[in-house]
Order: C-alpha cells, then sequence, then structure tokens
C-alpha cells in the first residue's frame, strides 16, 4: 500500500461562536502514526473528521501528498475510517460489510471475493465471513471493522478512539496488534485518543492538543520527559510541580527557589524572558529514605516530609507525602522481590531528594 | 406458644402475593373486558354469525346456512370491482405516502430538537381537524370546473386550458386519504430512521458511497421496520376508511366501507354487508399478519 504525507495547514473550524479547531497547522510523515491526544472538547475529534472529510474546515487546507483535498468529497477520498462503535452495518454479514468498499468502487464480484477473503486472513477472521455483526464480540467487531477499512487500500487510516469500547486486556493486546499491522503496512495512521496509554503505546508521535491549539507535538518521550507546559506535564503521567523564580543561572542550568520553601538545583534551563517558572519532577525520579534525623537544610533537590498515604500496586508502590512546606508530593518505587512489604508506612518521616537532571523547567507564561 | 406466633406472622406474608397481588391486576381489566365483550365481541360474533344466514322474503334473518354471501362479493361484477379498486387505492395511498414521508421523515431525524418538534407538530397538525370537515375542504379544492380552487390556480397560472376534473375520481380519494393517514406513515419512519447509529451513514460515505448508495443500501435496509409499519397502518385506515370515499369519490370511486354502508342502510340486506365486513377485516389481518411475520426474526436483515 502506498504511504500518504498528510498536511494540515491553518485549519480552523467554527461553530457560530465557539472555536472547535483553531488555525491548527500539522505534518504527518507518510507510514507514521500520530496519536491526537487530548480531555474531550479539545477539538480533536474535529481535526479527524475533517480529515476524513465529514466536516468541512472553516478555513484552511489538507493535502494528502501534496494534493489539496479540502473540497474533495468524503466518498472519494479513499480514507480508511474506525469508529469507537465499530459502525459495521448491521443488515449485512462480516463479507458484505468488508465487501462494502470494493463494491462502491465498482470492482467486479469474483476479484471483490478474493480481495475480502485476503482481508478477513489479515484480520484472522476467515471463518466468520457469513455471521452477522451482532453475532461476535466486541474484538471480533472491530477487527472487522479494521478489515473493512484496509480492504479498500486506502490512503491514510483514521482511529477514532477505536479500543475505547473494550476491556482492559483485549484493548491492550489489539493496541499491540493494530501498531505492528499498521508498521507492517507502512500506512499513513491518524488516531484520535484520551487515553495516554495508548497514546504512548501506539503512535510514533504525539500531538497534545487543548481548547482547539496544538500545545505540543513530539515523540512519546519528548512529550514525557521535556513538557513544553503545566498541561502537558499534568496531561501525560503524574507530575510534581513546584512554582518558583529562578534564584540564579549557572552556565546552561541554575537554582530555582520554590515557593513552598525548596530549592532546586536544574541542569538546564531554557532562555525566556521572565524568571517566573513551574520545575516538573515525575514521581518515578523521587527517591524517599528514611529520615533518620538527616540534615535537610538547605541542600538542593532535598525535602523532609512525612508519608501521607501509600498505595500498593504490585509491581510499585505510591506514596503520597506532604512536606513541612504543605505541598504534596507523589513518589513512585519499585518494589524489591526480596523484601516483604512497604519500605514506608503511613506517618513515617522521611526525606525525599532526586536528581538534578530531573528537574524539568517550564516557563510560566 | 412459639409455633403459633410463628405461623401468625408466616402465613398472611406467604399467601398475600400469591393472591391478593397477582390477581388485583387482573381485576382492574375486568371493566374494560366487560365494556368489549358487550360492545364489541358480542356484535362481531352476531356479525359473523349472520354472515352465513339468508334473508327470507318477509326480511328475517336466520337459517339456511350458507357461503353464499362470501362468494357473491367476488362473482358479482360490481362488487368484485369494488373490492379490487379498494385495495388497490390503498396500496396507492400506501406508497405515495411513504415517497412523500420518507424526504420529511429524514429532515425530522437529522434537525436540532426544536426543527424537528416544529415538523412533528405540523405533520400531526391536521388530526386535530374532523375527518369530516377536511373532507368538505378537499371537496370545495378539488371541485369540477373552473370554480373550483386547484382548477381556479392551474388555469389563472396558465398551466392547463380546460378545467380537471378530480372531484369524484380514484384520485380525489387518494389525495383526501393521503392528507389523512400521512402522519401515520411519517411518524413510524421517523422512529424507525432516528435508530439508525448515524455513524453507519458516515462510515458507508467513507468507503466511497455517494448520498444516494448511502440511503439505498444503508438508511432505506435499516428503516425498514418503520416502513412496514407505516405501510401497513396506512394500508389498513385506507382499505377501511368510509367518509373520505363518502365526501370525495361520489359514485364512481366506491369502497368497500361504502358498499357496506349500502347494503346495511339502503339494501337492507344484512347477511351480505357483514360478510363484506369480514372480509374487509380479513384481508386487514392478513396484511398485519404478513407484516409481523417479516418484522420478527429479523427476517428484514436478512439479504435476499
Amino acid at each position: 500500500m502506498k504511504s500518504a504525507e498528510v498536511r494540515l495547514e491553518n485549519i480552523s473550524k467554527q461553530y457560530h461562536r465557539l472555536t472547535a479547531v483553531d488555525n491548527v497547522s500539522l505534518k504527518i510523515e507518510p507510514g507514521s502514526m500520530i496519536a491526537l491526544l487530548g480531555p474531550s472538547g479539545c477539538g480533536k475529534t474535529t481535526c479527524l473528521r475533517m480529515i476524513a472529510g465529514l466536516i468541512r474546515p472553516t478555513s484552511g487546507g489538507i493535502f494528502v501528498n501534496n494534493a489539496d483535498i479540502t473540497h474533495v468529497p468524503v466518498h472519494r477520498r479513499n480514507i480508511g475510517m474506525l469508529f469507537q462503535n465499530y459502525a459495521l452495518f448491521p443488515h449485512l454479514t462480516v463479507e458484505e460489510n468488508i465487501a462494502f468498499g470494493l463494491e462502491m468502487r465498482g470492482i467486479k464480484k469474483a476479484a471483490a471475493k478474493a480481495r475480502v477473503a485476503e482481508a478477513l486472513t489479515l484480520v484472522q477472521l476467515s471463518s466468520f465471513g457469513g455471521r452477522y455483526p451482532a453475532q461476535l464480540s466486541g474484538g471480533q467487531q472491530q477487527r472487522v471493522a479494521l478489515g473493512r477499512a484496509l480492504v479498500i487500500e486506502p490512503a491514510m487510516l483514521l482511529l477514532d478512539e477505536p479500543l475505547g469500547a473494550l476491556d482492559k486486556g483485549l484493548r491492550e493486546s489489539m493496541q499491540v496488534e493494530l501498531r505492528a499491522l499498521q508498521q507492517r503496512l507502512g500506512l499513513t495512521t491518524i488516531m484520535v485518543t484520551h487515553d495516554q496509554d495508548e497514546a504512548l503505546t501506539m503512535a510514533d508521535k504525539i500531538v497534545v492538543m487543548r481548547a482547539g491549539n496544538l500545545e505540543q507535538v513530539g515523540s512519546a518521550t519528548e512529550i514525557y520527559q521535556r513538557p513544553v507546559s503545566k498541561f502537558v506535564a499534568s496531561f501525560i503521567g503524574v507530575s510534581n510541580m513546584f512554582e518558583g523564580a529562578v534564584e540564579r543561572r549557572e552556565g546552561a542550568g541554575g537554582l530555582v527557589a520554590a515557593k513552598s520553601g525548596i530549592r532546586l538545583q536544574v541542569d538546564s534551563m531554557p532562555s525566556m524572558a521572565s524568571s517566573d517558572v513551574t520545575v516538573s519532577i515525575r514521581p518515578e525520579a523521587i527517591t524517599v529514605e528514611k529520615a533518620n534525623g538527616l540534615e535537610v537544610a538547605d541542600r538542593p533537590n532535598v525535602v523532609a516530609a512525612r508519608v501521607e498515604q501509600v498505595i500498593y500496586r504490585g509491581f510499585i508502590s505510591h506514596y503520597y507525602l506532604r512536606t513541612q512546606g504543605g505541598q504534596q508530593l507523589i513518589a513512585f518505587e519499585q518494589n524489591q522481590l526480596h523484601t516483604t512489604g512497604l519500605r514506608h508506612t503511613v506517618g513515617d518521616e522521611v526525606v525525599a531528594r532526586w536528581d538534578a537532571s530531573s528537574n524539568h523547567v517550564i516557563p510560566n507564561p | 406458644m412459639a409455633a403459633e406466633i410463628d405461623s401468625s406472622i408466616t402465613q398472611p406474608r406467604g399467601r398475600a402475593p400469591a393472591f391478593g397481588l397477582r390477581l388485583s391486576a387482573s381485576y382492574l381489566m375486568i371493566p374494560m373486558l366487560a365494556f368489549l365483550a358487550y360492545f364489541f365481541f358480542y356484535p362481531a360474533l352476531r356479525l359473523l354469525f349472520s354472515s352465513i344466514q339468508t334473508q327470507n322474503s318477509q326480511g328475517i334473518v336466520g337459517p339456511p346456512y350458507t357461503l353464499e354471501h362470501y362468494t357473491r362479493l367476488l362473482n358479482v361484477d360490481l362488487y368484485a370491482r369494488v373490492f379490487w379498486n379498494t385495495l388497490r387505492m390503498s396500496v396507492i395511498t400506501s406508497l405515495i405516502a411513504t415517497i412523500l414521508a420518507y424526504p420529511v421523515a429524514i429532515v425530522m431525524v437529522k434537525s436540532r430538537p426544536m426543527v424537528t418538534r416544529i415538523i412533528t407538530l405540523i405533520v400531526i397538525a391536521p388530526l386535530i381537524v374532523s375527518v369530516v370537515v377536511r373532507g368538505y375542504g378537499w371537496q370545495l379544492i378539488l371541485t369540477n370546473g373552473p370554480k373550483g380552487l386547484l382548477n381556479w390556480l392551474l388555469m389563472s397560472l396558465g398551466i392547463v386550458d380546460a378545467p380537471l376534473s378530480i372531484l369524484y375520481t380514484e384520485a380525489a380519494v387518494i389525495i383526501g386519504s393521503l392528507h389523512v393517514f400521512y402522519p401515520m406513515m411519517v411518524l413510524p419512519l421517523a422512529s424507525a430512521l432516528g435508530k439508525i447509529d448515524p455513524n453507519l451513514e458516515d462510515a458507508a460515505r467513507m468507503l466511497g458511497a455517494p448520498w444516494w448508495k448511502v440511503f439505498l443500501r444503508v438508511t432505506l435496509p435499516l428503516s425498514l421496520p418503520g416502513f412496514v409499519a407505516g405501510f401497513t397502518i396506512v394500508f389498513s385506515l385506507t382499505a377501511g376508511s368510509f367518509v373520505i370515499p363518502a365526501i370525495l369519490g361520489g359514485a364512481s370511486a366506491i369502497m368497500l366501507g361504502n358498499l357496506i354502508e349500502q347494503q346495511i342502510f339502503v339494501v337492507y340486506d344484512w347477511p351480505f354487508g357483514a360478510a363484506i365486513a369480514l372480509i374487509l377485516v380479513a384481508v386487514v389481518f392478513a396484511v398485519n399478519g404478513f407484516s409481523m411475520w417479516l418484522l420478527e426474526g429479523r427476517r428484514l436483515r436478512r439479504p435476499a
């Protein structure tokens, strides 16, 4: 299958006074999979439906391999799409569902039959061709929908929260399977999700959206390790955030004094006008130790705290700490197999510390 | 002592639901059943009975028993023509109603709630006015000769040169029936269309179907239950109508309802009138039964 490059140029969608999508530009590399990630109402679904052609943008253009498709009607776009509720035709069998797109393209019955069989093999449902959608499980229905979308050899694949209706275990295995298939076919794919795990698992590139705008575009590691805003830092994973001001700069890094009284040594500080910053620290970067009369004093990246809550999650434990300055800290620690039980319990006086490299500075707007 | 107390507590408890609760719900139906038994089932049985009896020269209905009245409807050319005309006009009315109802039902389903409510109101508004009033209203509009509203309009617009003769034809009866029974088609259709997941139409479009193919391959087949329901209702009501053909059909577009009225009140041939009425009921039952059979077991979902 050919891989298409998809480009959005300044597209906007206005509903009366509400701006659903605000001047978004985005380039999607051929054969890659991107995830539009954001809370509900951020405009991610509107973006997807504009690419599909189901919604007409108020302004801007959509290009596939440099051809303007902004005004091409839906049925001539040759785009495959997976819907959250599968959207299988209930009155048609699995085979007829998959053959639908071929029938619309005027492909002869015999040729279509061979391609339908091929698609059924691809989604591992060869023996289910004669069934009706209502006779299949949710996972099987989504596979049929996938087969139906792929059999037309689409220029790209759109996924609208495709696995949202499946239970957790099935969802995770489908994520891996879908990703493997997408890579094997080299099919440009755009996915909409509000599930960060899904985005991290499946996408080459994640686009975090907020209020109709692109907040950050980058790989999973970039988004997770170097969020550009407090919104991204708190939306993807969990972050400890310290509001503060730059005290001094030393080379690339410097020292930040947080409002809660903690001092933070940072390795790298972005250049910015204001000295007003937020420092975010991922919970897994924090090490929690028994206080044992340890002197915290003025040392940076160390804080004395009391354990408020402990959540045992099997592989890791979550520690909710309260510093003397009153700020809450969350720390994740991997549980050691050889130890029996938790390292700290509620009420323990502890010291939390972390590396300077774990401090990520976000300039406040 | 202990056992005595025990039983006095458990007994009424155990019995109460068995008798009091279960039967009391059925008791509530007795007044209605009594009403129906006396005013509907009993007369219907008498009708059935008199349709197989004969009327002697004194006008008394009684034995011998015969099926002659049933065969007479189809054997006498005039009556057979009324029978077939009734069926034909009912089918035509139902089909035209379907064609007119689909676009309106689709708009109702696709519009915002406020618009949907307004359209619904417009569709059902005619039901507020009595059928007789509407019949005479159509008579004014369809009057033959240059004074009829429709003829006057068509002639002043220069569409026709000579006045059309619509009143007292089958066309007039069909127009009147359409007006009266149209809501019965729109409402079940809109209900069926509203149950179709809008994503299905989007999915079909994305798979390459232009709008008319989306309609033919997805919307239409999935709305068939509504169509069958609407068709059955409109057919049944049209086949059994009396007022509209009496006012708009005159002598040339007589339907079974009018034939029954003539047999009962003009000819005083009660056995024959009863037979026609029962044949009409049988036809309507057959159509209803057939559509139920189509709807159940998802026969409509299976491709032909």
